[in-house]
Parts: structure tokens; sequence; C-alpha cells
């Protein structure tokens, strides 16, 4: 008897230490000041390409006195930080917000609906007015998106594109060795008015697979893209920041990591590592 | 590495772990995140600023939570760990300074750095929440 009880205790024990953590610094209690009320938007056909599989890695990012998020209503939101009431955008009817950067003079939000003759996601580029929150342009890209690979400097947006695909044929396709490449290249507009400044076909490549994923990283003069094949980095490919032409390659596994620079005046800054 | 020619100007080896999930620069010091560990290196001096801070993690049960991406502020890292807490670290020193617990924090927006704005700590999972930084 005893023993059968001293082993429930046992194993109790143990299933509370399977579910606990370590406990090296004390939890403080804390109150929750706000928090927001987003309506989960469930729409996958957003989701039908073959680079944007999910939704993009949007950091909540303060600029002024306004914090600005990406909502998982897929809305951009406008917060005043003190009581969380929210502003959010207008961009388009029907159209959903699938990425953003901010900087103090534009927001940046890749915008997306869904294209009733091929079923396929259209993606459009925009810029809007931080003061006024209004669409200050608008830039249809053509094409699919790879959904992280946006960002912006100080008068530039730069951003990876390739050929718009239905994602679940080509990932069969891919699953057989047999999945063409989406011919990857990067765009770079003007942060004012949205104007194409460059576009660079990224060059092709027969030593790994086709491009699934990729990573911008701006350092000092240059733009440097990481191409992504089923996670594993493909190397660099290294990009003149003014007029795209390619500086100089790496085919190794090496990766330009996402590393954000947050001093000086410029905090949305990167460089590579 | 120099990113004109692609020239490898120095190696950082042996300062950080090689699975390194977040790095984040400000100022000459680089910070690193990885295997519940955040730690700091002085880019100019390339030595470590302090060891390695050892973060709180869950025992036991496997979890693929990673660690949040880290933001610097006046002084303070702040990071999400995996033990569903934010921690704020003394850049100094590499000492914990506080952590509460933020449960409502889940996959997938667990990347998200905890956005400190006055008193207030934001951290967005499905929602947006701001919490009452600890004093």
């Amino acid at each position: 008897m005893l023993a059968g009880v001293l082993a429930l205790l046992s194993l109790l024990l143990m299933g509370t230490r399977t579910d606990s953590a370590t406990h090296l610094h004390p939890t403080e209690q804390v109150k929750t000041a706000w928090t927001t009320r987003w309506q989960r938007d469930t729409d996958t056909t957003l989701f039908r390409s073959a680079l944007s599989t999910r939704d993009g890695e949007a950091q909540p990012t303060l600029v002024g006195s306004t914090i600005y998020a990406l909502g998982s209503d897929r809305r951009l939101h406008a917060l005043d930080p003190r009581a969380g009431s929210d502003l959010s955008f207008d961009i388009g009817t029907g159209r959903r917000a699938m990425n953003f950067r901010a900087s103090s003079s534009r927001l940046v939000v890749l915008a997306r609906t869904t294209n009733p003759a091929t079923g396929l996601p259209d993606t459009s580029l925009l810029g809007v007015d931080p003061s006024t929150r209004a669409v200050a342009w608008d830039q249809p890209l053509g094409t699919d998106v790879f959904i992280d690979s946006l960002v912006v400097d100080t008068d530039t947006v730069y951003l990876g594109v390739g050929d718009s695909v239905d994602g679940a044929q080509w990932r069969i396709l891919g699953d057989r060795g047999a999945a063409p490449s989406l011919h990857p290249r990067i765009r770079a507009y003007a942060l004012a008015n949205g104007a194409p400044r460059w576009e660079q076909a990224l060059p092709e490549r027969t030593d790994s697979g086709p491009a699934d994923d990729l990573g911008l990283t701006v350092v000092s003069g240059e733009v440097v893209a990481t191409e992504f094949t089923r996670g594993t980095s493909d190397g660099l490919v290294v990009l003149d920041r003014g007029n795209g032409q390619i500086s100089w390659r790496a085919l190794t596994g090496t990766q330009a990591r996402w590393v954000r620079y947050v001093a000086g005046s410029s905090p949305w800054r990167e460089r590579m590592c | 590495m120099n990113a004109t020619n692609g020239a490898i100007v120095d190696r950082l080896s042996g300062l950080a772990p090689t699975q390194v999930e977040a790095t984040l620069v400000s100022g000459s010091t680089l910070y690193w995140t990885g295997s519940d560990q955040v730690g700091a290196l002085d880019l100019n001096g390339k030595k470590q600023l302090w060891p390695p801070t050892q973060l709180d993690y869950p025992t036991g049960a496997v979890t693929s939570k990673a660690l949040t991406r880290p933001d610097v502020q006046d002084g303070h890292l702040y990071v999400g760990g995996r033990d569903d807490a934010i921690y704020s670290i003394d850049v100094r020193t590499g000492s914990v300074e506080w952590k509460f617990s933020a449960p409502l924090r889940a996959p997938p927006s667990t990347d998200y750095a905890p956005l400190r704005v006055a008193d207030l700590v934001m951290v967005q999972d499905g929602q947006l929440t701001a919490y009452q930084a600890p004093r």
C-alpha cells in the first residue's frame, strides 16, 4: 500500500518536472496594461504561391510616438502605446497586409488579394504616409515575392521577387527533383514615390535546387542576397546598391545574418556577419 | 567580410556558439542569442564582454520554441526566453535584471523582439500585449 502511494507520488512529481522550467531567475509579477483584440484572418488562398507560404515576420516598430504592428487580422495597425487605442489602415478593399517595414517618412507594405481568374495571389507594394495613414503610392508587382525579403533604407525599398506559380504543384515537382527555377531577382524602388529604380536577376544555379526563400541585407553600399533551398543557405550574391550590378558572389553556405544595427541615426541599418 | 569584395577580414570563431539564433549590433557590440543563452562580443577588442548569460528553459518536455530576437535600448537587452518569460539584461554586466511571465506568447510569433516603450514592454504573438515593466 505504502509502496503504491510512494510510486504514485513519484509519478506525479515527475509529471510536474516534465512541464516546468529551470529557476535560475525569480519571476516578477506584472500587470497587463492592454492587449489587442484582433480577429484572426484565416484566408489561405493568399498563400497559394511558391515563395510566400506564410505570414511575413513584421516586428512591431515604434515611429515617433506611435507603434505600428501587423495584426493577425492581416491589417496594419497604428497604436497609442499608452492606451492601446488602435487606428487601422485602409489599404484597399479586400487587400490584406502580409508584411511591412517602417521608416520615419514611409510605411512600406506588401499587400495581397486573390486573383479571381488564376486563383493565385496578386501582390502589391504600397507606400503609406504615416502622418495621414493614406496610401501615397501603389506598385503592383506582377510576380511572386519572397515575403520576408523586404528591406527599407533611407530612400530605397529592396525586395526579392520570382515567378508566380501554384505553390502546391511546384513543391510536388520539387519532391521529384523537377521543380523549375522561379528566376529570383532583386528589385529596388524609390521610397518617396515607389518609382522602380532597378531590377537584377540572380544568376541561375546548377549546383543546388531552385531557391524557395531569400533574405536581403543592406550593408553600406551593397545589397546582400542570401538564397535558400529547403532551409539551407546557397550562398551570397552581393549587388551594388545604386544600380543593382552584381559585385561578387560566395557560393558556399555562407549566409548574411539579419543583424539589426541599433546605434546611430538609422536604427534599421544592418551589418553582415 | 569586406562587403565590397567578399574578402574575409576577420574571424570571431570561438567567441559564440556555432548555432546562433539571432544577432544584433549596437555600437561596437554584437549581441547574440542561442542555446538559452545571451552573449555579447566587443567587435573592436574581439572578446566576450561577459560570460554568456544562462536563461531559464523548459525541462523535460521537448519544445520547438526558440528565443525571440533581442532588442537593446538604453542599456538593457530585452529578449523572450523559451520559458515564456521576458527578460531584461544589463548590457554592461550581462546580469538578469528581471523577468516576468508572458504566457500569451506563442508560436509562430516568438521571433519578435520585445519592444520597450517608456514603462511598458510590448509583446506580440497572435495579439499585441503591453505589460507594465518591473521597476
